[in-house]
């Protein structure tokens, strides 16, 4: 699990200038998408969830500034 | 052998366990006496009050976990379908309501306890969606200008954005939200002022700490502002809630966006 929050976070920095602003917004809610499987998972450990969260929100945000 | 015979309070923890015995009477008592205070947690907040419910909070930080508790008791719970006690209603703003749910917008299952006992989510009313969002995207756009939000914090961004549009404080434990560095309280002021106009008593985003002190000592709380562009239902909640004494103000801020 440790490992996978790790691969998620490393999407946060990760370089997508090649990328259309579509297909970035594409893959973003691509990603959030497969955040919110993990953290819909009712047993999740809090820790983890929170962890989780704070990736979502930035790849949420990235989002709100490419479509404005 | 008694259990934990080997603890012996010291006098420091005894009067810390006063002064919270003194804290959870005054919550009480503070209940039956006060208007309703209005509050936009942001998600780690909840997520600490489920931790500590279930007691996987540090208690390394006791003052920390000891206004969670105070907040907990003083917020309005659900019973049924109404919301009874308390004087502390905590609203779901829409930037935390998205943060806290999957793309069908059903919330996590981890956190959707604690949202359905102690938070009134509030739900922007259709009409009003456009008019909402242009106001809240001004705002976050002037934050970021003034450098109080970098772009990978838009979400904190639309957080206190939308808090400051019903002129209800944010908590969080998060220094960038609630910090004083740069005064960054003074910006924000500058910037609700320039679009939201001038307030008697602005609210601004707070610790969970100094929130739970003003509305224990019954200091006054800001007078929450647009509830009209909150959705029927919402504002059915609010009322009910007052006692039918809710007040609406709508500023129209069609001018300003």
């Amino acid at each position: 699990m440790e490992e996978l929050i790790s691969q998620f976070k490393d999407l946060i920095d990760q370089d997508l200038q090649n990328m259309s602003k579509e297909n970035q917004i594409e893959f973003y809610q691509k990603s959030i998408n497969d955040l919110d499987v993990l953290m819909d998972n009712k047993n999740i450990d809090l820790d983890i969830y929170e962890q989780l969260l704070e990736v979502k929100k930035t790849l949420l945000s990235k989002i709100y500034i490419l479509k404005e | 052998m008694k259990k934990n015979s080997h603890i012996t309070p010291n006098s420091d923890t005894k009067n810390y366990l006063r002064a919270n015995q003194k804290q959870n009477f005054q919550s009480q008592r503070h209940n039956e006496q006060r208007e309703l205070v209005y509050v936009a947690p942001d998600a780690c907040i909840l997520i600490d009050i489920e931790k500590m419910k279930t007691s996987r909070i540090s208690k390394a930080v006791p003052e920390y976990m000891h206004s969670l508790n105070l907040l907990l008791r003083l917020s309005k719970a659900r019973i049924g379908d109404r919301f009874a006690n308390g004087s502390v209603v905590m609203m779901l703003m829409p930037a935390t309501q998205e943060e806290l749910s999957n793309y069908h917008g059903k919330y996590h299952e981890v956190i959707e306890k604690i949202l359905n006992k102690h938070v009134l989510i509030a739900e922007i009313d259709e009409h009003y969606h456009s008019q909402f969002q242009q106001l809240e995207n001004t705002l976050v756009k002037a934050y970021r200008d003034r450098g109080l939000f970098s772009p990978n914090q838009t979400m904190d961004a639309k957080l206190v954005a939308e808090a400051s549009i019903f002129n209800i404080p944010v908590i969080s434990r998060d220094n960038h939200i609630v910090g004083k560095e740069n005064d960054k309280i003074g910006k924000i002021r500058e910037v609700n002022e320039s679009i939201l106009g001038t307030y008697q008593h602005q609210a601004f985003p707070i610790k969970i700490k100094t929130f739970v002190s003003r509305v224990l000592k019954n200091n006054p709380s800001p007078a929450p502002d647009n509830f009209v562009y909150l959705s029927k239902n919402t504002q059915k909640t609010l009322k009910q809630m007052n006692n039918g004494k809710v007040k609406i103000g709508f500023h129209d801020y069609k001018n300003r966006v």
